[in-house]
């Protein structure tokens, strides 16, 4: 289980490397956020094809299940593993200069992870309708284009907070999954944890 | 919420006491080493099962390992120092049968590590509250072992057959949320929240008829040691012996007069 680092404390990153495997990038991904509950800042070299698509699987899953917040900060030419990021990630910014390979319609997962993010008709957009992707990710508000990603990233979460960004990615995951009224009586919880109230 | 002080021992177990007596909180506090299961841990666990049955006060328990963990499983150190016939003989057993034994409802509130003996314990329970970071699992049969303690029949009659069959045979671990999918628990609520979730629900349980309680969950295991039509009939004669009892006449006296019931347990 993650360890006791305090939330607000500033992102841990996972640096992804143009060498790293698709094993790698799951060990590397799983150490991450096993080691802390903080917010955690994919970056680097993500235009690698998929190596071995289980593996990539397996990987979307990790991403899916994580209790920390996710951010992407991307630049340059975006793969397979760039394009999941930038769906699977809670918050999301680009360079002016992103694009997505050309073959960017064979990301293993890439339907489940458009459903779960944008809904049926935005997965659709994207599927069947995008010429680029990252562009109709950010029609659909799912990324933004800024001239310093990192830099957004970084604001943007000292604007919410490790803590508020951690709550709402736990309360969306638990509406998810759950039946309303249960997802209801998870976010009650939540709310008198975020306040501090007795329980 | 609690309202007295943890009473934690040198056998890592500790209890503390809510909802005005009603609930008795049974706390696994070994965080070194994960809440691991050792056998002063399930026999001490086992005597305050007991005590906590036999105390007219308390209605129903809740069992916890607190907010981080459940309990990561027996201790290696404790499993592989067994023989075949020193393993039926061993106190784990028992310890595991005294708690599953135990007449009134006990609720599982669980965080983390819910793997092994662990498992085994929470899936004995009559209810699991899990928190979002719970993750259960039966590890053993990686371990050339298998689940010894019911966690080859546990997940079955929660979950079904598959699950069931996920865990003692592919040793594969489930979150907190595909538990939730498949009836392995029974709520999900935020890491942090558990032992406040648990209390709550047992609270809630607390307020009901406690004879009938004890009956109903008496029936409800009936089948674990009956056939269906010897377990319908067991059904039947604890619902006869409940009508003789003066709850069962409040019940009643309250329905009809439109308000709400004062069980004493008699």
């Amino acid at each position: 289980m993650a360890d006791h680092e305090p939330i607000d404390a500033p992102f841990q990153t996972i640096d992804v490397a143009a060498t790293m495997g698709d094993a790698a990038l799951l060990k590397a991904t799983r150490t991450a956020l096993r080691r802390s509950d903080r917010p955690a800042l994919f970056r680097g070299t993500l235009d690698r094809p998929v190596d071995d698509a289980e593996t990539f699987v397996v990987w979307l899953a990790t991403l899916e299940s994580s209790r920390s917040p996710l951010c992407l900060a991307a630049g340059g030419t975006v793969g397979p593993r760039g394009l999941a990021l930038a769906l699977a990630c809670d918050l999301v910014w680009v360079g002016p200069d992103a694009s997505a390979s050309p073959d960017w319609r064979t990301t293993p997962g890439l339907a489940t992870l458009a459903s779960r993010r944008l809904g049926p008709v935005g997965a659709r957009m994207l599927l069947l309708r995008a010429d680029e992707p990252l562009r109709c990710l950010g029609d659909l508000g799912q990324l933004v284009f800024a001239p310093s990603p990192e830099t957004a990233v970084s604001e943007a979460l000292k604007k919410i907070g490790g803590l508020q960004a951690a709550t709402a990615r736990r309360n969306l995951r638990a509406a998810a999954e759950l039946p309303f009224a249960e997802a209801c009586s998870f976010e009650s919880w939540s709310h008198k944890l975020a306040r501090g109230e007795p329980l | 919420m609690p309202n007295q002080a943890s009473i934690a021992d040198a056998t890592f177990v500790g209890q503390q006491s809510a909802a005005g007596g009603r609930v008795r909180i049974l706390r696994i506090d070994r965080p070194a080493a994960r809440n691991a299961l050792n056998a002063a841990i399930l026999t001490t666990l086992a005597a305050l099962f007991r005590q906590a049955d036999a105390d007219d006060e308390v209605r129903t328990i809740v069992l916890t390992g607190g907010e981080d963990v459940f309990s990561a499983g027996a201790d290696i150190d404790a499993l592989s120092g067994h023989s075949s016939a020193s393993y039926l003989e061993s106190p784990n057993r028992a310890a595991f049968d005294a708690i599953r034994d135990t007449r009134k409802p006990v609720v599982a509130a669980v965080a983390g590590f819910c793997l092994g003996g662990g498992c085994e314990m929470a899936l004995g329970c009559d209810f699991v509250v899990a928190a979002d970071n719970a993750v259960f699992g039966q590890p053993e049969i990686n371990l050339g072992i298998i689940p010894g303690a019911g966690g080859t029949q546990l997940w079955e009659r929660r979950a079904g057959a598959g699950l069931q069959a996920i865990a003692a045979l592919r040793g594969a671990s489930v979150d907190a949320f595909a538990a939730r999918r498949r009836g392995l628990v029974d709520a999900v609520v935020p890491a942090g929240a558990v032992v406040a979730a648990g209390v709550a629900f047992a609270a809630e349980l607390s307020e009901k008829a406690p004879l009938a309680m004890r009956a109903a969950k008496a029936a409800m295991r009936a089948p674990w040691s009956a056939p269906l039509n010897g377990s319908l009939r067991h059904e039947t004669t604890l619902m006869a012996g409940l009508l003789g009892t003066e709850d069962a006449r409040e019940g009643v006296a309250a329905f009809l007069d439109k308000r709400p019931p004062r069980f004493e347990g008699r």
